[in-house]
């Protein structure tokens, strides 16, 4: 053996240096005497890191007995990550996590009487005395925080996001004269074909939308939905003013409505015209393609969820606008009879909950870390260094991400039409076939036609798969709710055990009349 | 005769282990202060006899609640080893609680086999017929959730018959109470799927006589008002039973909003502008951050510049 073989260098340096850093952290550790507690994330974009340490170190600041360490692990391999490390034992104290992921219940512990108390962390605020579920501006009503199918709160949310097409203001001014958003569905197709006429006699390579596989569906799902508010409204047979994946599903499967439905038929008709305006063949093209697009100023606009957004603030050159894309309102002359607006946005839903691991060693020095995430200086200072909009009340935006802030008011019936389960498998059929719509050959009939194919099969799927989940959460509950009246004192018992709430129990015997009735 | 009687009443008491040791600290505390003073030694070396009777037991019901507490949270191995350790106690209470908290966790350590239910099913039956305590209870409830839910292929008849039999033989127990709207659930969905579903809901309005507690006629009442929508039957039916449920005030958050803008809804339709208003006030003013707010608020104002509502 030479020493002086490269290879056998190379492999003595990377071991040393490795030895190096294993010895640097475990002396760090074993000669600090702060509680150390670890929380891991996904969140890779632009700030998100940087706006977490700056939460910990104004929190370490005021718990100089506590020690943060943030661990940040690719979205693409975060699943099977932090599901080795749960099972395992090993998971940081409190973790990104979400709702429909396996076994919530066996792994984290849920924090519903914590919520109920006031956030100590917003003392001296207006906040100061108020239940700390209801300083979020959702009230924690979202599915990651109350996680309906086991009745009990679980996930305290960093930020919230919404999607607005982007523009370019000083292209648009160049090219029709002003940088004003257009405020109509007709007056965003005039602007539109401006651009489309101002390419082809410069003969540049210039769209008006850059869009992608990815980002079309952010645009697709809204336009088919606002279209469709009356159609929804028929179909509210349980009076609820809205329409929750099972009701979809069941009346669809029960023949209520199908992609033939004019309303439907209509919205496909606005997919396909702002289909021509976007970047040609952005079915097969990634969302990094359309925002390249965009920066290089081949597109004058992009379709763009807040949490790209502040990424573009930084990278591009050029003044930035946003507005919410003009969806067509009663008063347009071709689909006015469909739309019945003012159109919301929809529920407003928070994100990037953060869960307390029911195994963490520090229990209360995790809870606490929690309360100043949730807290109303700990949201100010996350949303201020990422741009990320913020999830508690009274913490202002930046500027330029308040423009991506949720419009609440006006109809929305939380209609998935485009995808009517719990489960992406419709989604994916729909998706698959949108080149019958956007393609070379496509056309509405083409696109109803591919849908009317197989999607029954996928609706009846999901609803077996609410079935099976909802028996599997069944049984759990029931072991767990018998042992909760065993636990209680004689005085402390239940009227009730606490199985899962009757209402999921329910939907269980639901979807199974609706799958027999409509058998395959 | 006192010592006697206390002693008995100790014992009587044990029948729930661990959850009632104020109630045997009270007992003791009575039971001695009745007593003449020539007595105490005697007393003394009796109570030091009665202590070694029942501080095994004691610690024996503390490990029981370790079990319970294990199972709460999902820790079903550590339950099942707990519960294992005093299934075959010499105190019949320890041992019986032992056996229903052993055959609970069987069902749910994964995976689970068809071996562990008929195990779990044994002990459940063994319990149910042997006793009226309140293991027998839960026992007979489980023996009903078991062929409802947990074996592979549901038995709806065998559940409603072990749930009807609880009802009737312990209907004041949180078991039963508890049973009331999954049997209402068989009822409507699974029992007689041939006859009209206005006659399967019917059969289980029958169950609300048996309601003992607020929230488990709640539960029924809640049920029965979904299924006539489900199966679209006339509004008209479902309004009474979401009335009730509301006013019975053991909703959770998730259902009394859905059930808030049901009862609007279906007394605008039926005309009833008064109380759609009341409603529909009532859900805005419990739920402001909810996406439904706009439509509600614009529901209401119709009915208040109709005047129609108050």
């Amino acid at each position: 053996m030479r020493l002086n073989s490269p290879g056998l260098i190379l492999l003595t340096a990377a071991y040393a240096l490795a030895m190096f850093l294993v010895l640097q952290r475990t002396t760090r550790e074993k000669t600090d005497d702060r509680v150390t507690i670890r929380m891991s994330q996904w969140q890779l974009e632009g700030g998100v890191r940087d706006g977490i340490n700056a939460v910990i170190k104004r929190y370490e600041e005021l718990n100089p007995n506590v020690h943060v360490v943030q661990i940040a692990v690719p979205d693409r391999v975060y699943l099977p990550w932090i599901m080795t490390q749960l099972v395992g034992g090993t998971a940081p104290d409190v973790v990104e996590y979400s709702w429909p992921w396996p076994d919530t219940a066996r792994f984290f512990e849920p924090i519903t009487a914590e919520v109920m108390k006031p956030n100590p962390y917003n003392r001296g605020t207006p906040l100061e005395g108020v239940p700390w579920r209801d300083t979020f501006i959702d009230g924690m009503t979202s599915p990651d925080n109350y996680v309906q199918s086991l009745g009990q709160y679980y996930g305290v949310s960093m930020a919230t996001g919404m999607h607005r097409i982007v523009y370019n203001r000083e292209l648009l001014k160049t090219i029709t004269g002003s940088d004003a958003a257009p405020a109509t569905y007709r007056e965003f197709l005039a602007v539109c074909n401006q651009i489309q006429a101002y390419a082809k006699a410069r003969g540049e390579r210039l769209t008006p939308l850059a869009n992608s596989r990815t980002t079309h569906t952010l645009l697709t799902n809204e336009i088919v939905s606002t279209m469709s508010t009356r159609l929804a409204e028929r179909l509210d047979f349980q009076h609820q003013l809205k329409l929750d994946p099972l009701s979809l599903a069941s009346t669809y499967l029960r023949g209520d409505w199908n992609y033939d439905s004019p309303e439907l038929v209509a919205s496909f008709h606005v997919l396909q015209e702002v289909g021509a305006q976007s970047t040609p063949g952005f079915l097969q093209r990634e969302r990094d393609t359309a925002l390249t697009d965009f920066v290089t100023e081949r597109a004058v606009m992009v379709v763009a969820p807040s949490w790209e957004a502040s990424s573009l603030l930084e990278i591009c050159p050029f003044e930035l606008g946003a507005f919410r894309f003009p969806f067509p309102q009663q008063d347009d002359p071709e689909y006015g009879r469909f739309a019945h607006g003012p159109f919301s946005e929809g529920q407003l839903y928070t994100g990037m909950p953060f869960y307390l691991n029911r195994r963490s060693p520090h229990r209360a020095e995790a809870l606490d870390f929690l309360r100043f995430l949730g807290s109303q200086e700990g949201s100010r200072i996350f949303s201020q260094v990422s741009n990320w909009l913020p999830v508690v009340s009274g913490v202002t935006p930046t500027d330029f991400s308040a423009k991506f802030q949720l419009q609440s008011e006006g109809y929305n019936w939380m209609s998935g039409f485009m995808s009517p389960s719990n489960h992406q498998d419709p989604e994916k059929l729909v998706l698959s076939v949108l080149y019958t719509l956007w393609g070379g050959e496509g056309s509405v009939d083409n696109f109803r036609a591919a849908l009317r194919t197989g999607m029954k099969a996928k609706v009846r799927d999901g609803l077996r798969r609410d079935a099976q989940s909802g028996l599997e959460n069944t049984r759990r509950e029931d072991v767990a709710g018998a042992a909760l009246a065993e636990v209680a004192s004689a005085d402390e018992r239940p009227e009730t055990l606490q199985l899962i709430p009757v209402l999921n129990e329910l939907q269980l015997y639901q979807a199974r009349v609706v799958l027999k009735e409509t058998g395959p | 005769m006192k010592i006697a009687r206390s002693l008995f009443v100790f014992s009587g008491m044990r029948t729930r282990v661990g959850t009632d040791r104020r109630a045997v600290r009270h007992v003791l505390r009575r039971a001695w202060s009745s007593l003449p003073i020539q007595m105490w030694g005697a007393v003394l070396w009796m109570g030091l006899f009665a202590i070694c009777l029942t501080v095994t037991p004691l610690a024996r019901a503390g490990e029981l609640q370790d079990g319970w507490s294990a199972l709460a949270v999902y820790q079903t191995g550590r339950a099942l080893k707990t519960f294992e350790t005093q299934r075959e106690s010499a105190d019949s209470a320890t041992a019986r609680e032992a056996r229903f908290g052993y055959a609970v966790a069987l069902l749910d350590d994964q995976p689970i086999t068809a071996s562990k239910l008929d195990e779990s099913r044994r002990l459940f039956t063994a319990l149910a017929d042997s006793g009226t305590d309140d293991f027998a209870q839960g026992a007979r409830f489980f023996l009903g959730r078991i062929a409802q839910h947990h074996v592979v292929e549901p038995n709806a008849l065998e559940a409603s018959r072990q749930l009807r039999q609880l009802i009737s033989e312990h209907v004041d127990s949180v078991w039963a109470q508890t049973a009331l709207s999954r049997l209402a659930l068989l009822e409507i969905y699974e029992l007689n799927p041939k006859a009209a579903p206005a006659d399967r809901i019917a059969a289980a309005e029958k169950l609300l006589a048996d309601a003992r507690t607020p929230k488990a006629e709640c539960e029924v009442h809640y049920v029965i008002a979904n299924a006539i929508c489900f199966y679209r039957l006339s509004t008209a039916g479902a309004l009474p039973h979401l009335l009730a449920a509301e006013r019975l005030d053991r909703l959770g958050w998730n259902e009394r909003r859905e059930v808030l803008v049901q009862i609007a809804e279906l007394s605008r339709l039926a005309g009833n502008a008064q109380q759609a208003a009341e409603y529909y006030r009532k859900f805005l003013a419990e739920n402001p951050r909810d996406q439904r707010h706009y439509i509600v608020q614009e529901r209401l104002n119709a009915l208040v510049s109709a005047n129609v509502a108050p």
